[in-house]
């Protein structure tokens, strides 16, 4: 039921961010069709109306932790600094985390950490509607944002107190709700025990080092286990990612981290940020951790089946920013071109001077015969910025593909697909020692002229998985940055 | 290991005694204080293997505490039925899971 209000009457139109009020629904984690009344995310909820979203789930869904949030495409943002997102748990008894009797022993708890973003007075205002840049002070796209107040909430809260017992394991959900942030978690004097990425269960459980953080990126979430230590006043953290020596992500061969570039315009959170104080107390408890392999997820071919079957197709997508302070020199090949396809009509009269883009890397265009600068480098066949009337790839129901993101550009970028998880093999060209199936990683920034040098120069971050599209759940398939902020500009 | 001093330690252990004792004075037992302190959204889950819920997206007020300055701040947010996170729904499939 959308009681949101109504739409501006005039809007600026063409691709920039419209319809602050529509609404609809997206599921992360569901396996079911992206058309319909399911996780059908170019349905078009107006203010005052009222939707039936029904989702069937197959009998072998896997169990996990799950969310859901509005993916109404140039309006999902500000809903995220609302707090409009939730948890989905899919679970039943008989198998999954919940066979493993240590993990049924714990006790279980949800963190919703979200950031939410308001300006002086509460009030949650609209994107800049004459902004020419995506982060520039008055020019920005979200400038309302500039001297406004973050709340970087668990649950809601900024204030959250937690008590275990000495020994005591208890099994925590964490959802990274963010419409940008990726956040550095870590609890004092403990280690994280890893379950399960995204819902989906690790091979074996990973224990870090005490206090190495993990980075958890906008959109995903982590199955944890906390086996509390002694007496004592701990506190649950977010490190700032600047000058961290241990870090640990998803994959844990990602040892360089940075702070995700959301928009310039948003104040940055005041690190370390308190998430929860636990507090370890009373009697001790006798209770022990997993050890051996955790059970597969369902629903999923097994991992055997996805690392021994060629792939269909081998295909390359790009993250690539153009605009801002980039200079006719250092900009990548695609840039020029940007400035021919997404004119001032294609931004609603107002030229917009920022690209935030997804294209598809196989595709080589040709050179510009004119060889001047200030147009096109390589005229591309296929859109950069999201169009729905234009898909970036066709791909055979039923088939496994290899995919690799590459990032092109100088920060962090959360890559996220719906329908179908994915299976991660590699990050940055290394293989991981074991894959992990997720629906959303972080693609790691290109790296090797930092601060500003020429991106072209530079090596770009990867991550390459291999996927099975259900042919049970066919139909347009939306992929996306998961920081919201990139994805209403295009980046999808 | 960065653990806290014996003095926010002490402080944490009376403020967890005093807890106790109001507990006790409520005929609550121990395990209800320990969650009753820390927050989770409310859930809603499936019965005989269907989930049927309403969402509602809107604008409310919510009391958030800013850390920053300690200050109280209502913020007037859009979300899902009118809190800072939304309802966890738990789909239980094929047979009845008891939650913790």
């Amino acid at each position: 039921m959308n009681d949101l209000p109504d739409n501006p009457e005039i809007q600026r139109g063409g691709a920039f961010p419209h319809d602050p009020y529509s609404t609809n629904f997206h599921s992360h984690g569901l396996n079911v069709s992206p058309e319909g009344l399911l996780d059908n995310p170019f349905r078009h909820m107006l203010p005052g109306s009222t939707h039936d979203v029904v989702i069937k789930l197959p009998d072998d869904h896997a169990c996990g932790t799950f969310w859901y949030h509005p993916h109404k495409h140039g309006s999902i943002a500000m809903p995220f600094f609302g707090g409009m997102y939730g948890l989905l748990i899919v679970t039943r008894c008989s198998d999954g985390l919940e066979s493993v009797p240590e993990v049924a022993a714990a006790k279980e708890h949800v963190m919703i950490l979200g950031s939410i973003r308001t300006d002086q007075s509460g009030d949650v205002p609209l994107y800049n509607e004459d902004a020419t840049e995506f982060s520039d002070g008055d020019a920005g796209l979200w400038s309302s944002y500039t001297d406004g107040l973050l709340f970087m909430t668990n649950n809601g809260l900024t204030d959250q107190t937690l008590f275990m017992r000495p020994g005591e394991v208890q099994r925590w959900r964490l959802l990274n709700a963010a419409a940008g942030l990726n956040k550095l978690v870590s609890l004092e004097g403990h280690s994280l025990h890893l379950l399960a990425n995204d819902g989906l269960t690790l091979k074996k459980m990973k224990t870090l080092e005490v206090e190495e953080p993990f980075v958890l990126g906008a959109g995903n979430r982590l199955d944890v286990l906390i086996q509390a230590g002694e007496l004592g006043v701990y506190l649950l953290q977010v490190a700032d990612p600047i000058g961290i020596k241990l870090s640990a992500s998803a994959t844990g061969i990602d040892p360089d981290t940075r702070r995700s570039r959301v928009g310039g315009d948003f104040p940055s959170p005041d690190y370390p940020v308190t998430l929860a104080t636990v507090i370890v107390s009373e009697e001790e408890m006798s209770m022990s951790l997993p050890s051996g392999d955790l059970p597969e997820s369902d629903g999923l071919p097994s991992m055997e089946t996805m690392l021994n079957t060629e792939p269909a197709e081998i295909r390359n997508v790009g993250f690539e920013s153009c605009g801002g302070e980039q200079t006719d020199e250092n900009r990548l090949p695609s840039c020029g071109w940007y400035y021919e396809e997404y004119d001032t009509d294609y931004w609603g009269g107002i030229d917009f001077e920022n690209l935030l883009m997804m294209r598809n890397e196989d595709d080589q265009g040709e050179d510009n015969p004119d060889d001047d600068l200030a147009m096109p480098q390589i005229n591309y066949t296929t859109e950069g910025l999201f169009a729905r009337s234009e898909p970036m790839f066709e791909m055979a129901a039923g088939s496994i593909e290899e995919w690799t993101v590459y990032n092109y550009t100088f920060s962090d970028h959360p890559f996220h697909i719906h329908t179908n998880a994915f299976l991660l093999t590699e990050v940055n060209g290394t293989e991981l020692e074991i894959p992990q199936w997720h629906d959303t990683v972080v693609v790691p920034a290109a790296t090797g002229v930092r601060g500003g040098g020429n991106i072209n120069d530079a090596t770009p971050g990867s991550i390459t998985f291999k996927t099975y599209f259900n042919p049970e759940y066919s139909g347009e398939i939306l992929m996306h940055c998961h920081i919201i902020t990139h994805e209403d500009i295009g980046m999808m | 290991m960065k653990r806290k001093s014996i003095f926010w330690y002490a402080i944490g252990y009376v403020f967890f005694s005093i807890l106790l004792l109001t507990a006790c004075s409520d005929d609550n037992d121990n395990e209800d204080i320990y969650d009753r302190f820390f927050v989770e959204p409310e859930t809603r889950v499936s019965s005989d293997g269907i989930l049927s819920t309403t969402l509602t997206a809107a604008f409310t007020e919510n009391t958030i505490t800013y850390v920053e300055t300690g200050e109280l701040i209502t913020v007037n947010t859009p979300n899902y039925e009118g809190s800072l996170v939304g309802p966890t729904l738990i789909s239980i499939l094929v047979i009845f899971y008891p939650l913790k």
